[in-house]
């Protein structure tokens, strides 16, 4: 009988103790439960989601625009160029419009230049060169527009640089316009005549003309200096011999020594000399 | 001021390529130090006049692209050169690695130009580091500058134009 009443005890204390871990792991679960439908709720309520999230978004964008040349440019630039590789015609049909449109608007601005100045000509029909100009077209028979559509398209000599071939050294310097710094525009030219003369050797062959945009640098060639003259706008034929003459006429009149130093005094004396002869040709240039 | 005592002259700085040649003349002529580094391509002309005594001297000043075989330069920017100044970077040995037969080249290019070693990136080094470098260095660099923070940059230059116009005035110009 005793046997069996501690049998029956320990068995109601195992039950206990059973009934007491379940109780822990009950509560256990249901505390999980509510955390994990908390966290279900989370997800689910997007306005609270953003809340949360929105640092760590901010701080992530954030870095991906600092770093984003670093983290995608030769990801991009390997699309971009097999887009344009695969798409040739697709692009030039998306960039044909906006290209059109800004020749367009350059020709446009153009003309109305033209336009100005035929018209402050037209404003002043007594000035001396609209008579002349009309004579021109009584005598000629060419009508009176295109002679002056021709004269408003005039090229114009801006500038001439006499320079010593050795080091580029600038001993003259003739200019409409001030400009900002002949002496560099002196060595880099004579650094872009020496570089072309020697990548594309020749025998005797050397530089005669540079262009850039509107501009026309003519360069001259002579024994120990060379002279470069800056021409602004389409020059005819006529134009350029006119020129060359005058280039040579220089020379022949006025000594250019170059076998001593450069010094203020030598590039005054030159460039004086050079404004004397050049403003001739402005004259008749016009 | 006595308008012969005025004078023009060409200067080039040679060196391997990122040794701050840019950088020393952005320095010199703006007082400027470019913070990006945008390699030289090919040429590069500059203009700065120096008062030295009762001389101006105008320097007009090539950038030649850096090149580590001296051999690589075009010998038709360096004619007719009155002044070079071979830039090395401190930092980086291969940069001043036969110095002297580098110079000994330039010499042979340029007859008749003065010729000045400068170290720069000097702000790179402890003093200790610098001196250190700078005594096994042969021939040893004239100066050493820091294009960066101007350091000795201006005296560079100044010491250059001193130097053509001491050989100026001994050619009987």
């Amino acid at each position: 009988m005793m046997q069996s009443s501690t049998s029956y005890d320990a068995e109601k204390m195992l039950l206990e103790l059973r009934h007491l871990l379940h109780m822990e792991d009950a509560n256990l679960r249901d505390r999980l439960e509510e955390k994990l439908h908390a966290l279900e709720e989370a997800f689910q309520d997007d306005a609270l989601l953003k809340e949360r999230m929105a640092p760590y978004l901010e701080t992530h964008v954030a870095f991906l625009q600092e770093n984003f040349p670093g983290l995608f440019g030769k990801y991009l630039g390997a699309a971009i160029q097999l887009q344009i590789r695969e798409s040739q015609d697709e692009i030039i049909d998306a960039l044909y419009p906006i290209i059109g449109k800004l020749i367009a608007k350059f020709i446009k601005t153009e003309i109305e230049k033209i336009s100005q100045k035929i018209d402050q000509r037209l404003a002043n029909p007594f000035s001396f060169k609209a008579i002349k100009q009309r004579l021109q077209s009584i005598f000629t028979g060419v009508p009176l527009e295109e002679i002056m559509l021709r004269d408003t398209a005039l090229a114009k000599l801006e500038e001439v640089f006499l320079i010593r071939k050795l080091d580029g050294l600038l001993m003259g310097h003739y200019s409409l316009n001030e400009v900002s710094n002949p002496d560099m525009v002196g060595g880099m030219l004579t650094g872009i005549k020496q570089f072309m003369e020697h990548a594309f050797e020749k025998q005797n062959q050397e530089l005669d003309t540079l262009t850039y945009d509107r501009y026309k640098i003519r360069v001259f060639n002579f024994n120990t200096y060379f002279v470069a003259a800056v021409i602004e706008g389409p020059s005819q034929a006529r134009f350029q011999n006119d020129l060359q003459d005058f280039v040579y006429k220089f020379v022949e009149k006025y000594d250019v020594y170059t076998d001593q130093p450069i010094t203020k005094e030598l590039n005054d004396q030159l460039s004086a000399d050079l404004k004397i002869h050049f403003d001739g040709f402005k004259q008749v240039d016009k | 001021m006595d308008s012969s005592k005025w004078i023009s002259k060409k200067i080039a700085l040679l060196g391997s390529h990122a040794v701050g040649k840019t950088s020393l003349i952005s320095q010199f002529v703006e007082q400027k130090f470019p913070e990006s580094y945008l390699t030289t391509i090919g040429l590069k002309v500059d203009k700065k006049s120096v008062e030295v005594d009762d001389y101006t001297v105008d320097m007009v000043i090539w950038d030649i692209a850096g090149q580590d075989n001296l051999a690589q330069i075009p010998h038709y920017y360096i004619n007719g050169c009155s002044g070079i100044i071979y830039v090395i970077d401190i930092t980086r040995p291969s940069t001043f690695e036969d110095l002297g037969a580098k110079i000994e080249m330039i010499k042979g290019m340029a007859k008749d130009a003065e010729i000045i070693v400068t170290a720069n990136k000097k702000d790179l080094l402890s003093a200790e580091e610098l001196e250190a470098t700078l005594a096994n260095i042969e021939p040893r660099p004239q100066f050493a500058t820091s294009a960066k923070f101007g350091e000795n940059v201006e005296e560079l230059f100044h010491s250059l134009a001193e130097n053509m116009i001491k050989s100026h005035e001994s050619q009987g110009a």
